[in-house]
């Protein structure tokens, strides 16, 4: 059986599709029917309002996520009305999301349910916390590579990366940009007291001294970064950027004459959008780049099929992955219809 | 009439109060800044009294440990008014409002079993366990809620075969989970019926935990900021070292000390001159936040103080200008003016604050204006506070002065780090309306370019001599 017994040694663990339609869906009900076999006891929910019957871009139904006996789950207000399964109230949150408030419940019969969850990064921690205090034997977080989500999958322990011919039909390409994403998991983690504090900023750029204080720099974006890359170092050579990594400014920072000194802190590896090569080019003069929220990334899933119907070399494909990340790679579907 | 919410947004002051209240639950929050200003003696009288119960309630019969356990109760206390109003009205509620009818009703019975105890009685809790017991019929003592399959046998059997033919035959596990569902709405129907009779209780319950929240936190400002308790006076407003705990607070980070005066409003307008820098701004926005705070029922920042009831405080200081887009400064200010003005001629009893009044315009029409202001403001018996740099207001008002600098004698050490020390905020009566000319001294101190200050000096010069 595959992974289950890995991600047990997690409390939390997210699942995170590198595009639509990679197969996040098919895994977690995968990782959740295999949980109920061991009679695991799962709690589960998800950053922000992905949980959509439809897929809004290409208008196919999504799998519902099913949901055993004894499961404790987070969902919005919204979603908890349209539920087919019965539920114990836990919790009900003073704060709302678009789509209500969030309600902490337990399952107490088999059914199914669409997720929605806190669409920020500090009250996921906050939920995925609360939920722990339910003492599951794992919390999953039903994750999102979106620009537009402020929640970030790498709060949890653990995460599941699942990519496929969604992404890419071009199997070379599909393999390139996964092992890209990869890299950027694998970023250092730069650990430190004032985490929480550098989290809760939501915009712009920030000087942190070496004492750990840190200052506004007065830039709200990266997009308005040309006029003030003089002031940038002003408290010393660590930079926070709250927002998005882009090649804008890597690209200005790199002919910078301190580039072996410079630390650039993001929140994870989804605000980073710079593309390879301009990554690559700052990492190799000395640029340093780390990562506030750090995960551990356990397996990569695949799915061959693209929605459009354009079907891969699923062993091909796996074997590909697998040799160039040297982590296992799954077809959760083909698994799936192999066990059932 | 305006509600604490109102007044926090364009006052600072009372903003800092309110982010240093420890307010434990967000119905707390929700009911101070619903709070109206009261303008109504007895209003004020009770909310001091309670206030008063609570300081020494908090003070003599609950020890740190009862007053966390408290505030940890509160901390989970959601705000459920909506769902009160829904069952006033006798609607049919829905889990999510049955489980908050039930975590209020526990969390209410704690707070209650914490207090009475200790003999508090200022206000009676009511007694919810019959909500307790009717939301949770095993027993549990959880404060989770869904529709228990103990409410009703025929749901308990159909739940069961439901969930055994879930797999074999999903279809008659469908139609058997739409009889579930019925049966469930009966069963809340039921319940809500039988809540809405408590109704009255778990609303008057949920306002007053509200409020006890509030005043516990108001109770626990008055020895962190030394605050008094204020008496109500009909006619004369009279501060003994009243000061700013904004800016005390803000002036104690850089470790300086806030310079607490004396002042007294008595229905005829005020003028206070004095040099830049010397505090006057300061003084208007410290009166405006003591009579907000006095009328919002809190203690207030002085050391002994009387408070006139007014039915409004406005505070016009000219910095405010991103309000009304397209408005120039002086526009801005005359149409401030103009609402006091208004205010006082349909008969309300106002407290005016007026920093440098038509400072933005010439000084010849500037005066012209302040006069007049001054002359109706004194006949409808208004307490105004008008702070000017103009001398020659020839009006009939009281003038006060702010003293100044104190020590000429070490003049060369004074910068403007330590003006502060230099600098004595206290008020004197003054008969004549001259005004202290200190403004290239003040210039001088805070180390502006030389050119500028000589060249200033000697056109002064010359314009003495040719008076």
């Amino acid at each position: 059986m595959p992974f289950i017994d890995d991600i047990l040694k997690h409390k939390s663990l997210s699942i995170v599709g590198t595009e639509k339609n990679t197969g996040k869906t098919e895994c977690l009900n995968y990782i959740l029917k295999r949980l109920a076999e061991q009679n695991k006891i799962p709690a589960i929910t998800s950053i922000g309002i992905d949980g959509e019957s439809l897929d809004q871009v290409t208008n196919t139904r999504k799998p519902e996520i099913e949901l055993d006996c004894n499961s404790f789950f987070v969902t919005s207000d919204k979603h908890f009305a349209t539920k087919t399964i019965d539920a114990e109230i836990l919790n009900v949150s003073n704060r709302r999301t678009s789509l209500g408030r969030l309600i902490t419940a337990k399952a107490k019969s088999k059914g199914k349910l669409i997720f929605s969850g806190p669409p920020e990064t500090v009250w996921l921690k906050e939920i995925i916390a609360e939920l722990l205090s339910y003492n599951p034997d794992i919390v999953l977080v039903d994750g999102a590579l979106s620009r537009k989500s402020f929640g970030s999958p790498s709060v949890t322990e653990s995460m599941i990366l699942t990519t496929g011919a969604a992404l890419s039909a071009n199997m070379q390409t599909l393999v390139k940009k996964t092992a890209y994403l990869y890299d950027l998991i694998k970023l250092g983690q730069w650990k430190s007291d004032i985490a929480d504090t550098l989290l809760r900023i939501e915009s712009g750029l920030w000087a942190i001294d070496d004492s750990n204080n840190i200052h506004d720099l007065n830039i709200p974006s990266v997009f308005l970064l040309d006029k003030s890359v003089g002031n940038l170092f002003e408290y010393g050579n660590r930079i926070y950027v709250s927002g998005v990594l882009n090649d804008k400014v890597l690209d200005k920072l790199r002919v910078q004459a301190n580039i072996d000194k410079t630390e650039i802190i993001v929140r994870d590896f989804t605000r980073i959008f710079a593309g390879q090569n301009s990554l690559n080019s700052f990492l190799d003069k000395g640029g340093k780049i780390k990562v506030l929220l750090k995960t551990n990334l356990m397996a990569v899933c695949v799915n061959p099929l693209a929605p459009n119907g354009f079907l891969l070399d699923s062993e091909k494909l796996r074997a590909l992955l697998s040799q160039k990340l040297n982590l296992p790679v799954y077809d959760i579907k083909k698994i799936a219809s192999e066990e059932f | 009439m305006k509600n604490f919410k109102d007044y926090i947004k364009n006052n600072e002051g009372l903003r800092f109060i309110f982010d240093n209240l420890k307010i434990s639950s967000i119905p707390g929050r929700d009911y101070l800044l619903q709070c109206k200003f009261l303008n109504n003696p007895f209003d004020i009288k009770i909310e001091l009294q309670c206030l008063n119960y609570t300081i020494n309630f908090v003070k003599n019969s609950l020890s740190n440990a009862d007053i966390d356990n408290l505030s940890l109760r509160l901390h989970y206390l959601n705000n459920i008014s909506g769902t009160l109003s829904n069952l006033e009205k006798e609607l049919v509620l829905d889990d999510i409002q049955l489980f908050e009818i039930k975590k209020f009703a526990q969390i209410s019975k704690s707070v209650c079993d914490i207090l009475c105890d200790k003999g508090f009685d200022i206000f009676e809790l009511h007694d919810l366990s019959g909500v307790i017991d009717l939301l949770d019929p095993d027993n549990a003592g959880e404060s989770s809620f869904y529709v228990y399959s103990s409410y009703s046998k025929e749901l308990s059997e159909l739940r069961k075969m439901q969930q055994q033919l879930r797999d074999e035959n999903p279809e008659k596990a469908e139609l058997i989970r739409q009889e579930c569902v019925e049966i469930e709405d009966t069963i809340r129907a039921r319940l809500s019926r039988k809540l809405s009779d408590s109704s009255r209780y778990l609303k008057i319950n949920f306002n007053r935990i509200a409020h006890l929240d509030v005043l516990i936190a108001k109770a626990m400002l008055v020895d962190e900021l030394n605050l008094c308790s204020p008496l109500i006076a009909d006619t004369v407003t009279e501060y003994k070292q009243v000061f700013n705990p904004f800016i005390k607070s803000i002036l104690s980070e850089q470790n300086k000390d806030f310079q607490a005066v004396d002042i007294s409003l008595d229905q005829k307008p005020v003028l206070i001159t004095g040099a830049n820098m010397s505090g006057k701004t300061v003084l208007l926005r410290t009166l405006a936040l003591s009579q907000l705070m006095f009328q919002f029922g809190f203690y207030v920042p002085a050391k002994e103080a009387k408070i006139k009831i007014v039915d409004d405080v406005i505070l016009s200081i000219g910095d405010s200008a991103t309000e009304y887009n397209g408005l120039s400064s002086f526009a801005m200010e005359i149409l401030n003016i103009n609402s006091i003005i208004e205010k006082a001629k349909s008969g309300k009893i106002i407290l005016a604050l007026v920093d440098e009044l038509a400072r933005t315009t010439n000084p010849d029409e500037g005066k012209a204006l302040v006069s007049a202001f001054v002359d109706i403001m004194k006949k409808y018996k208004l307490d105004t506070v008008i702070t000017t740099h103009y001398s020659g207001i020839k009006s009939d008002c009281r003038r006060l002065r702010v003293k100044g600098l104190k020590d000429e004698s070490n003049a060369e050490k004074i910068s403007v780090k330590n003006i502060n020390d230099f600098m004595d905020y206290s008020l004197m009566e003054v008969k004549d309306d001259t005004v202290p000319t200190e403004a290239i001294r003040i210039a001088e101190i805070l180390d502006v370019d030389k050119e500028l200050i000589d060249l200033a000096k000697s056109y002064l010069m010359s314009a003495k001599k040719l008076q």
